[in-house]
């Protein structure tokens, strides 16, 4: 820490001694222009002189010169190329015209520690600029992004506000459960790309091969995102306004069952159990009664739960300006999410300030300081579960058509009691939850010019995170029960202090005009810690509201309290980067970076990543530089290692924790305890690096002068001991390890294309495709076996056979494993039926499913045996657990998006598709709804309504089970077993369904009011638009949304009590002033 | 600091003279040196870090108080629910002729709640957690065996006699004994460990043979007997695993050892067939030694009254030296189901005791088993619970008959009107009145009937009966016990009558190798009550209790409240008394089923045992039959154990 008090010091003295000093100057004044007429805001500074300024909204400027005769301007414009103006003794009446800058090669893309022309870049890099972005309103960054970066691929975990979002750079290159890439907002690491408002972004680039991301050795095997917020310009004050207001739709809809349906598959099961089924009779009528319900609407829960159409509202006020030697930056976002499922929603505040301030010629400062405020309602659909509210009966019975009689003298109130009703609301209120989440951060840096091409730059930065969550279990909740039925409230508090310190030093220079260097040499440390304390308070009064007993704890018994503080995660790095380019043509990039984390024993503490790449601008050649076609085209190989320490703190070592949660009751007290530390995972000691070596094969190309251009990149990646959370066998006491399980390989294509088809002055349209390609693999598995058993656990354990995923050496992850469906049983696959013992006997020969669909008869499911046939085995016909196979496969064959954006005269226009093809979802959803599991009156889906189903009993309640020509010819339209038979989850084929997909993720029309209106009033420009966002879909899945859990870990694509995605229709402003 | 001052004047210069040297710029560039040097040196602290939450073996066992709260971990790992604060206290134990769940379907629960008609599944959830929370226990245990031996306190110990940490390192071991047994009890050979797991082991491995587990579990205990203190002695007395309990725990290892089980056929799709432990006397002479040295040590007696025993439990008093010997220490309003789960029913109200389910149930004919005079069986059977003014309400039917050993109105401080369960009544794990029995029966398997053995049974006996009765009910009734066989009977009643609801009577008739019988005699017997009720003519069975007749009296002791006068279950009525109300009983047992025209039992008697006799099978039965008494392996087990551990009993079938 020392170091940091040296940095405020010399801040300090620095900023003290920073003086102006005032000289004779002659103005001179001018207008900035290009083809379509004046530029305001163009920045205007005079080459080595200390004045700078901007023009106005005519264009106009007037700035200060020590001497006309030798006094350079330097005039620059975002989009526009720099243009230095000798003077040569004019003051007045000069015109500089700009021109637009014709292609992005001279972009400058951020790299780690740095900045790249493109042109010279020899990794593998996709970016974005903030102008696209901005046009798609959403809430978070994440989102903006999907489906735009090729080898990008980002789903959110479903549609809940603040949902976990997945960003997979080509597929994850490891297969943990934390496969996310690393995030930087302005070189500083983050958790979550939530707390950056959209529209404050500059850019956003996504590192992909090693040789790039290598430069982040540890943590950059999944991917690096840098994100680059707004910097302020120097500028006359200018202030920008943008304001939306969003309304969320349900997207989709399931088809549930409507009364009749419902109380006829009720009675069916009913019947199928006892003969007299009274309760029954009492609630729903009996059979011949059961017509009533015919043209019922009954109640459809989706609606009520999702039937709100909330509207969400974005503000964003951002005021920037200041000299060309002091700029600031302040903008403040607020927005209003309310999520589509009721009790759910975010509410967020950001409040970003930066400036930027030479104190000299030397030396530059920068400051940044961020602060978030972040509320989130609602706990989801772990509160208001979505399946258990679409499992909602759409009706109670006869109670629902029950009057009580006018006069009530012979009524005693007391023999009345009413079903109590679902009530959505309540439900939400009763699972109460509340999370507050505030973050600050701050960075400062510090840039040394120490002399041409050399500087140094030291940059510190502190984040602080401090959350709350609070949790209010009402009374006939699980908890509340567990707890006298009495109200329970539990509330957590995290703090999260995190800081990092890094130095760099870069040295450019050029040697004999042709061998171009760059060296760059570097030193970094971070740290980030959390401490949890948690305080559960019980027995609260019974009809206390959530927000009252939170706000008053005493109101509550104090029941238990717990606090948790892991290791503090520190890395500490020395990097280097070596970038030797040749006449222009030929580049090469050396970098190397070692890494020392306290994730890991000190055995394996260190770990050495190096990379590198070479590329060839084969357009600078001569025998294409005057080429007329081609007008870029570069080559770039690269190889490198990056490595992954993603997993959590003090997993290599054992330790003991103390709690006093449910204690021993020695003399009627709770006493303190010791257990291990960590109570799920074994402890390892041998976990290390996980490491990734990359190969990558780019091209870049652009044609006819860069109005079309693109980049292919083929690559294939080794990931190397790869870490994994493993389940192990409950006799050791714990869950699970965290192993080095074995090693996988991902091989792929990314493509990405951009045309200008149409550029004219009053008309332009662009095209963008992109497309990516990925193939996974699994190399070997450390424990020597061929196969790799997953659980998934969405139905805990109680799924037939938990173990419902796999994946292989030599094949891939993500392999969905389980039954095959056959269709049912009919009346011909059993002997006849002897009219005594009514026993269905089955043929023989015929598989035998009653592990899975009870004791086999006609309409029940049937599977297929996939096993041989075994003559000494009794009962090889008999389903069983090897009766299984790979059902699915999760892995997209190819994913990606394309859009257009269009520009006619004041109108804009852009739209984004977005698309994943050739990859399955294992639907737990369509299970629930269609089988008998847990069912104790719930409604189900139309998959099996009564014109689908096998039945047992027809229209009247006639029993025939025994009749079976009666059966076989009642039945003989039936295409689905009758759900009852199903008692359980199982993993059948039946639910794996294609997820394919093309998205219209979003659709902008957009109009900016002309200028000479504008002006008039106090605005510089002003855009008005309107948006929709995932307006349409096109796919089979029969589900909500074929997007859910995409690449969750090793058990993907599970669509069970997901919230599903809204459809979003959004109108907003845009000014600026 | 002085580094820094020098840079700063450097910069000074810099900014206002603008002067350039090389020297200059080399200062510059070592400082920039320096800088990355002290991140080098830094660095090696820098990493070696340590949860601020968490504590080092050193740490923990530096103290025998903080050992003991080590050990209180391995307590408060049992009482979870999926250990003993629920399943194992009573989910596991029914059906026998004294605990009954009534299940009254032929589906399979898809839950796996009820384990009680032996159709338990690989796939239930409850098998699987508690497989869990057993080992994880098991392995803290291990963990903290190793951490006491490599403790200094332990090393310096001269343990030439007990002392507070020999005593923490015999109380983990006996802890880890008992929960082996039971282990053993559900599941027959299970995986043993007795290492604290590390990292790289291999996990994936076999199950090891229970009598290998149970010869190892005996002679642990031996070793560690000598050093272990009396209950006593301790701060939580029989709250403890003391020296007693240990003593009475080899006994019962080594009945179990020497006792019958369930071994599987080679065909895996076999039920399996009962084989007794080789050199079984062997191990009874060692139950007959250790049972001995409690009785002989006078630790433990029984002076309080059988009631007064339950009253006391239900105030969470537990004496050290009289029925208990181990006792599991559940915490009030936080765990613990005795008085709620297993008890006489409440409705809440506005009285201060809150509700109780009573789920757990005696069957109907266990009332009809004892003696009249018996004083245990109105304590033990409750046919009746408690309204919402707690006014006593009928309640008796085949799988409907209360544990009255616990109840909520014993409660002298109650838990108040919304309290459920987290009752914080002890689960008492053996009592002295066991160890006596188990050692008379011991006795009696080695030697025969001897004055020592008749004397432990008349010693339960003479607190069950009252005092003017001793000379017909303990020691005529002793005494009529001439053979070792019919000794060995009497046994058999006593340990039903003595310890009706504790979980015990399960694994008693596995090992006897009886548990065939009893229930193939069970179900007949509830069938034929139901016949003989509805008048036919059953050989051998007369005098059935077809209805019980009630009315309402004030209580004696609470005004304003009633109880029962309940008529019928001393002597067996066949008509109404006058101003009695009927409760039918086995006459509703056996009638017409209108779906199919028969005369038919009732449900629950025709699936409540059906995986071993049903309604369907019946008739194909005998009552030498096995039993699948043993839960299958957890389907979790099985695929984390990758083939090495494979489901026997036609459990795969």
């Amino acid at each position: 820490m020392t170091i940091k008090k040296h940095i405020v010091s010399i801040l300090t003295l620095l900023l003290l001694t920073v003086s102006g000093y005032a000289q004779k100057l002659v103005t001179v004044t001018g207008v900035v222009r290009d083809k379509m007429g004046s530029i305001p805001s163009a920045t205007i500074i005079v080459k080595n002189e200390k004045s700078s300024t901007s023009s106005d909204l005519d264009g106009k400027f007037s700035i200060k010169v020590t001497d006309p005769q030798t006094a350079v301007l330097v005039v620059k414009y975002v989009g526009m190329q720099d243009l230095t103006v000798p003077l040569k003794g004019r003051t007045s009446g000069i015109v500089v015209e700009m021109k637009e800058s014709t292609s992005e090669l001279n972009e400058v893309v951020v790299i780690g520690y740095g900045t790249q022309k493109r042109a010279n870049l020899t990794g593998a890099v996709s970016s974005i600029k903030g102008t696209t972005l901005e046009k798609v309103p959403t809430s978070s960054v994440a989102e903006a992004l999907v489906g735009r970066l090729p080898g990008v691929q980002i789903t959110s975990a479903d549609g809940s506000p603040g949902a976990d979002i997945m960003i997979r750079v080509r597929g994850g290159g490891s297969i943990t459960q934390d496969n996310s890439p690393l995030i930087l907002v302005d070189g500083f690491e983050v958790a979550t790309l939530n707390d950056v408002p959209p529209t404050d972004i500059e850019s956003v680039e996504v590192l992909k091969d090693a040789a790039s991301t290598a430069i982040y050795g540890a943590r950059g095997a999944n991917g690096v995102i840098l994100v680059t917020t707004k910097k302020p310009k120097a500028n006359m004050v200018s202030v920008n306004l943008n304001s939306y207001m969003q309304m969320k739709t349900l997207s989709n809809h399931l088809d549930v069952m409507d009364p009749y349906e419902y109380t006829m598959m009720q009675y069916e099961y009913e019947r199928g159990r006892t003969s007299n089924p009274t309760a029954f009779f009492n609630r729903y009528g009996r059979a011949n009664e059961l017509y009533i319900y015919q043209g019922d609407k009954g109640t459809d829960w989706q609606d009520e739960i999702f039937g709100t159409n909330p509207i969400a509202k974005y503000l964003d006020l951002n005021i920037s300006g200041g000299s060309e030697k002091t700029k600031f930056k302040f903008a403040v976002v607020n927005q209003d999410q309310p999520g589509a499922l009721i009790g759910t929603g975010l509410k967020q505040t950001n409040i970003n300030f930066m400036m930027t301030t030479k104190l000299s010629d030397k030396f530059t400062f920068e400051y940044q300081t961020r602060f978030t405020d972040q509320t989130i309602a609602g706990s989801g659909t772990e509160g208001v579960s979505l399946l258990n509210t679409i499992r909602q009966a759409p009706t109670l019975g006869l109670q629902d058509y029950m009057t009580l009689p006018e006069d009530d003298t012979y009524f005693d109130p007391e023999d009345y009691q009413p079903v109590k009703r679902f009530d959505p609301i309540q439900e939400a209120a009763k699972n109460y939850r509340n999370r507050i989440s505030r973050t600050f951060n701050t960075v400062g840096a510090l840039t040394w010019n120490i002399d041409k091409g050399l500087n140094f730059r030291s940059s510190f930065g502190f984040q602080y995170q401090y959350s709350e969550d609070g949790r209010f279990w009402g009374t006939d909740t699980g908890t509340a029960f567990a707890n006298n039925n009495q109200p329970v409230v539990t509330w957590g508090m995290t703090q999260s202090p995190r800081w990092q310190m890094t130095n760099v030093l870069n040295y450019n220079f050029k040697l004999q005009k042709l061998h171009d260097f760059q060296l760059m040499l570097g030193q970094e440390i971070k740290d980030q810690s959390s401490a949890n304390k948690t305080y559960t308070t019980r027995y609260f009064p019974e009809t206390i509201t959530a927000e009252k007993a939170l706000d008053n704890l005493a109101l509550g018994t104090p029941s238990g309290n717990a606090s948790s503080e892991g290791s503090p995660n520190r890395i500490s790095s020395f990097f280097g980067r070596v970038n030797y380019g040749y006449d222009d043509k030929y580049l090469i990039t050396l970098t190397g970076r070692a890494d020392g984390s306290t994730k890991f024993g000190p055995e394996n503490r260190w770990g050495f990543f190096p990379s590198a790449a070479v590329a060839w601008r084969v357009s600078n050649e001569d025998f294409l530089k005057d080429n007329k076609t081609i007008s870029n085209l570069k080559m770039r190989l690269s190889y490198g290692v990056s490595g992954n320490d993603r997993i959590s703190g003090d997993l290599y070592a054992k330790y003991y924790g103390v709690s006093q949660n449910r204690s021993v009751g020695w003399g009627e007290t709770s006493h303190y305890y010791y257990n291990f530390y960590n109570g799920n995972y074994l402890s390892n000691p041998d976990v290390k690096w996980e490491s990734t070596y990359t190969t990558n094969l780019g091209f870049d190309f652009g044609f006819f002068k860069e109005r079309l251009t693109g980049t292919i990149e083929i690559y294939k990646n080794t990931v190397k001991d790869l870490l994994v959370p493993s389940d192990i066998a409950g006799a050791s006491g714990f869950n699970k390890i965290m192993t080095n399980v074995g090693q996988t390989s991902n091989k792929g294509i990314d493509f990405g294309i951009n045309g200008s088809v149409v550029q004219n002055k009053d008309f332009q349209l662009d095209l963008n495709f992109n497309v990516g390609f990925n193939k996974n693999k699994i190399d070997a598995l450390s424990s020597g076996e061929n196969e790799w058993i997953l659980s998934s656990g969405w139905a805990g354990t109680q799924l037939l056979n938990d173990d419902d995923y796999r994946a292989y050496v030599g094949g891939t992850k993500g392999l969905i494993y389980g039954f095959v469906n056959d269709g049912f049983y009919t009346v011909d696959d059993f002997e006849p039926l002897d009219p005594v013992t009514r026993v269905w006997v089955l043929k023989d020969g015929v598989a035998n499913s009653k592990n899975l669909s009870g004791d086999p008869r006609p309409g029940n499911a049937k599977f297929k045996k996939l096993t041989p046939v075994d003559p000494t085995d009794s009962n090889t016909y008999v389903i069983g657990a090897k009766d299984r196979q790979v059902i699915g496969n999760t892995n997209p064959d190819f994913s990606g998006g394309f859009g257009l954006n269009a520009v006619w005269k004041n109108f804009d226009l852009s739209t984004f598709f977005n698309f994943v093809y050739g990859f399955d979802v294992y639907n737990a959803n369509k299970i629930m709804m269609t089988s008998w599991y847990s069912n104790n009156q719930n409604n189900l889906g139309m998959e099996i309504s009564l014109a689908n189903r096998w039945r047992n009993f027809d229209d009247m309640g006639n029993d025939l089970r025994s009749s079976p020509e009666l059966l076989a010819d009642f039945n003989k339209n039936a295409t689905i077993w009758n759900p009852t038979s199903i008692g359980r989850p199982v993993a059948e084929s039946y639910a794996i369904e294609d997820g394919s997909f093309l998205r219209l993720n979003m659709l902008t029309l957009g109009f900016t009011i002309p200028k000479a209106l504008t002006k008039k009033m106090i605005f510089n420009r002003v855009r008005l638009y309107a948006t929709g966002s995932n307006l349409f879909v096109w796919t089979n899945y029969s589900g909500y949304d074929p997007e859910v859990n995409l690449e969750t870990g090793l058990t993907p694509n599970i669509d069970y009590n997901a919230y599903p995605r809204t459809r979003n229709y959004t109108f907003g402003a845009q000014l600026s002033f | 600091m002085r580094i820094q001052e020098q840079e700063i004047t450097l910069l000074e210069h810099n900014y206002h003279f603008n002067i350039k040297t090389k020297t200059m710029k080399k200062k510059i560039l070592l400082s920039l040196l320096f800088t990355f040097l002290l991140g080098f040196t830094a660095c090696n602290d820098y990493l070696d870090v340590q949860p601020a939450t968490g504590f080092t073996e050193a740490e923990v066992f530096s103290s025998e108080s903080e050992i003991q709260s080590a050990v209180a971990g391995v307590y408060t790992l049992m009482l979870s629910d999926d250990a003993y604060s629920n399943r194992l206290a009573f989910v596991f134990n029914p059906n026998t002729d004294v605990e009954m769940v009534g299940v009254s379907t032929n589906t399979v629960n898809v839950n796996g709640s009820d384990i009680a008609c032996f159709e338990p599944k690989p796939y239930w959830t409850t098998l699987n957690s508690t497989w869990n929370a057993m080992y994880k226990i098991i392995n803290l245990s291990n963990d903290i065996i190793e951490g006491i031996e490599k403790s200094d306190i332990y090393k310096a110990d001269k343990k030439d006699k007990a002392s507070k940490v020999t005593q923490l390192y015999g109380e983990v071991k006996t802890l880890r004994a008992m929960v082996y047994l039971d282990m053993i009890r559900i599941w027959g050979d299970v995986v043993f460990r007795t290492k604290s797991s590390v990292g790289g082991e291999d996990f994936t491995v076999g199950v090891t043979d229970r009598n290998k587990i149970l010869e190892f579990l005996i002679d642990d205990l031996k070793s560690v007997e000598p050093l272990m203190q009396y209950a006593s002695e301790l701060d939580y007395g029989t709250e403890r695993a003391s020296r007693s309990f240990n003593q009475g725990l080899i006994g019962l290892l080594a009945l179990t050892r020497g006792g019958w089980a369930l071994r599987p056929d080679t065909d895996a799709a076999g039920i399996g067939h009962m084989v007794r432990g080789e050199n079984y006397e062997m191990y009874y002479d060692t139950a007959i030694q250790y049972l001995g040295k409690v009785i002989n040590e006078k630790h433990h007696d029984l002076k309080l009254s059988y009631r007064d025993f339950w009253v006391k439990q239900n105030n969470w008093v537990t004496p050290v030296d009289d029925d208990v010997m181990f006792s599991l220490p559940l915490l009030k309003s936080v765990s613990g189901e005795y008085a709620y789960s297993i008890g006489i029913p409440i409705t809440a109200g506005s009285h201060p005791y809150g509700s109780a389910s009573g789920s757990l149930s005696l069957c109907g004919t266990y009332l009809y088993s004892f003696d009249v005079k018996d004083l245990r069986r109105d304590v033990t059977c409750a046919p009746y619970s408690y309204d919402a003014n707690l006014n006593q309400v009928i309640r008796l039917n085949l799988a409907q008959l209360a544990t009255g050993k616990w109840s909520k109105l014993y409660e002298t401080a109650p838990l108040g009107s919304t309290s459920t369960k987290s009752t914080g009544v002890n689960y008492s794990w053996m009592r002295f009145a066991d160890v006596l029995l188990m050692y008379a029966e011991a006795v009696n398997e080695r030697v025969g009937l001897r004055e020592d053995a008749k004397e432990c049974l008349r010693r339960v006996r003479r607190r069950a009966f009252d005092k003017a009765d001793w000379s017909a009910k303990v020691d005529a009734y002793v005494d009529s016990k001439t053979t070792q066989a019919q000794f060995f009977n009497a046994i058999v009643d006593e340990r039903a009558w003595e310890f009706g609801g504790e979980s015990k009577r399960k694994f008693d008739l596995a090992r006897w190798n009886k548990y065939g019988e009893v229930i193939y005699n069970q179900y007949n017997k509830l069938l034929n009550w139901g016949k003989v009720a509805n008048g036919a003519y059953v050989a051998g069975v007369d005098n059935v209790p077809g209805s019980v007749y009630w009315k309402n009296i004030p209580d004696p002791n609470n005004a304003g409240r009633t109880i029962l006068d309940i008529k019928g279950i001393n002597e067996i009525l066949y008509a109404k008394p006058a101003g009695y109300t009927e409760q039918v009983f086995a006459s509703a047992w056996y009638s017409l089923n209108s779906d199919t025209q028969a005369y038919e039992p009732r449900n629950d008697i025709k699936w409540s045992f059906r995986g071993f006799i049903n309604f369907n099978n019946a008739s194909s039965k005998t009552p030498n039959d096995p039993l699948r008494y043993l839960c299958p392996y957890p389907s979790k087990v099985i695929t984390d154990h990758r083939g090495n551990i494979q489901n026997y009993y036609g459990f795969n079938y």
